[in-house]
């Protein structure tokens, strides 16, 4: 949405951003104390102190790292199986087949109902959760991959044949490329997922990272540090997003500008 | 002379919802060296058809296709093929779009930067080597289409309907720079095209198909010269004698596929 905003549209779609957050964080603050009860919902200042307080003692920054290793780790695990199964699978139909509903199946399992599993088989620390990270990126870039590549028109293919490429060229130079964009958006769409599985693998059980804080936050009713975890998380989540998207605007920059911003404000 | 290409009673079907479909029958051809020749008829008489059982991107069902005297087996990579739609691949600019051809035969890259880019500036897109495709009007990518084609020598070009979508002004222009490029290299070209005005314009000979199954009804040659002005070809009284006999050839098939086409939908 931004991107395809005007130059001269800018100042002023970022001042009423800010101006909007801003409002929210102020009616937030003085209602605090009056209309809320500050012990359920925290408040602005409470949260900003207690993290300024984090940052000194070095807690967040230790809890922050562990967190984005494993959703890192677990990305990486994820997606780089995803689309080396899609690309195996796009070219053995008949396994295609016969996986199909097992893959189904598998896809369907609720995550959550795995972590408890995953503790016991890798323990409680980083491991289990880049596992359980991994299971979400997989199916997404699995999918997008498989997909994509059976989508890529067949002329493109043919005409490459009669130019004279080989099937390894049309797969890398042709093939690949026809499919990067479903690829990308699912890269795009697997990082949230992967810190999702992170935070769901340490609310079950964990030591350390920030989906641990929260959890020990709130069951000893501190909602000012859980709020503070999740204020934390969110922001990592824009950054992330911010990022990729950037990405995706050079990788895919020679999609007309239109359809590239229309596929980004796909939910 | 023999034929750089023959097709020796030709037939393919297909199977749609379980029944076979015949696209092509019996069609026998001679094609020359250097040849321009079109092929005009009824829509689905199975012309696209015809080009890909040439290209070898589909086996005959029935008869043989001959290149050089040999029976095509698999993809002919000696041959040039411009669809229809331009298949101009999204994610490479203009000059990387040119030079794929030569970039999967080895060319190595400054050579093959070489000579896309002469190609480019003869056909008047110098100055839009980097622009992505989708930043190309239609005109422009059917000429990078063609040019595309042109850039690894092939001996022969087929062309299914490549100025079809474009207005009548580009399409003029196109057909004129077209000849000239033939006329520069003459290679043979089988052209497949709905508009009998510029099978005539620019063929030596002039195929005319029947409805499905389609079959070769005449051929026919053009007595005109070369190089061609084409455009005040119209006022040439023997552009306009062939024209009328070859219109009355493909009105009946035109207007029987169309019956075909409306007892079907009944």
């Amino acid at each position: 949405m931004t991107a395809t905003a005007p130059r001269r549209e800018w100042p002023r779609l970022l001042g009423w951003r800010v101006g909007f957050g801003v409002a929210v964080l102020v009616v937030w603050e003085l209602a605090a104390g009056r209309f809320i009860d500050p012990f359920w919902f925290s408040s602005p200042l409470r949260i900003l102190r207690h993290l300024i307080e984090w940052t000194r003692e070095g807690t967040l920054f230790g809890h922050l790292l562990v967190t984005l290793r494993e959703t890192f780790l677990g990305f990486l695990l994820g997606s780089v199986a995803g689309i080396l199964v899609g690309v195996a699978l796009s070219r053995l139909a008949f396994l295609a087949r016969v996986l199909d509903p097992f893959i189904v199946a598998v896809n369907g399992i609720p995550r959550v109902a795995l972590a408890p599993l995953f503790i016991i088989w890798f323990g409680i620390g980083e491991l289990s959760k880049v596992v359980l990270a991994s299971t979400l990126t997989f199916f997404i870039t699995f999918y997008a991959t498989f997909s994509g590549l059976r989508a890529v028109e067949p002329a493109y293919q043919d005409i490459a044949r009669v130019m004279g490429a080989s099937e390894r060229q049309i797969f890398v130079k042709v093939s690949l490329p026809a499919a990067s964009p479903w690829i990308v958006s699912a890269l795009k769409v697997a990082v949230p997922f992967s810190l999702i599985g992170a935070i769901i693998g340490e609310f079950m059980a964990a030591s350390r990272g920030l989906g641990y804080m929260i959890q020990l936050n709130t069951n000893q009713f501190d909602t000012t540090g859980a709020v503070s975890g999740i204020l934390v998380l969110m922001v990592c989540v824009m950054l992330f997003n911010g990022a990729l998207n950037r990405l995706e605007r050079y990788v895919l920059r020679w999609r007309p500008r239109e359809r590239a911003a229309a596929a980004r404000e796909l939910p | 002379m023999t034929p750089i290409l023959a097709l020796r009673e030709v037939a393919r079907g297909f199977v749609t919802r379980g029944r076979v479909v015949e696209a092509l029958a019996g069609v026998s051809l001679d094609v020359g060296a250097g040849e321009f020749l079109t092929i005009v008829g009824p829509s689905g008489c199975g012309k696209s058809t015809l080009l890909n059982l040439v290209a070898g991107l589909l086996p005959p069902s029935g008869g043989a296709v001959l290149y050089k005297g040999a029976p095509v087996r698999g993809v002919n990579t000696e041959i040039g093929y411009v669809t229809q739609a331009d298949n101009l691949y999204p994610w490479r600019t203009l000059v990387e779009n040119v030079e794929f051809p030569l970039e999967v035969r080895g060319v190595p890259r400054a050579e093959r930067r070489r000579r896309a880019i002469a190609l480019i500036e003869r056909v008047g897109l110098g100055g839009f080597e980097d622009h992505y495709p989708y930043e190309l009007s239609g005109g422009m990518r059917q000429r990078a289409n063609i040019v595309r084609t042109l850039v690894y020598d092939p001996e022969v070009i087929l062309m299914d309907e490549p100025f079809g979508p474009l207005d009548a002004q580009t399409r003029l222009i196109l057909q004129d720079q077209l000849l000239g490029l033939w006329d520069a290299a003459r290679k043979t070209i089988i052209f497949i095209t709905h508009d009998l005005s510029e099978a005539v314009a620019l063929a030596d000979r002039v195929v005319v198909m029947t409805a499905r199954p389609g079959r070769i009804k005449r051929i026919c040659p053009v007595p005109l010269g070369r190089p061609r002005d084409l455009f005040h070809l119209h006022d040439d009284e023997r552009f306009r004698v062939t024209y009328d006999t070859l219109w009355d050839d493909l009105e009946g098939e035109v207007m029987q596929s169309a019956e075909a086409w409306q007892r079907a939908r009944a």
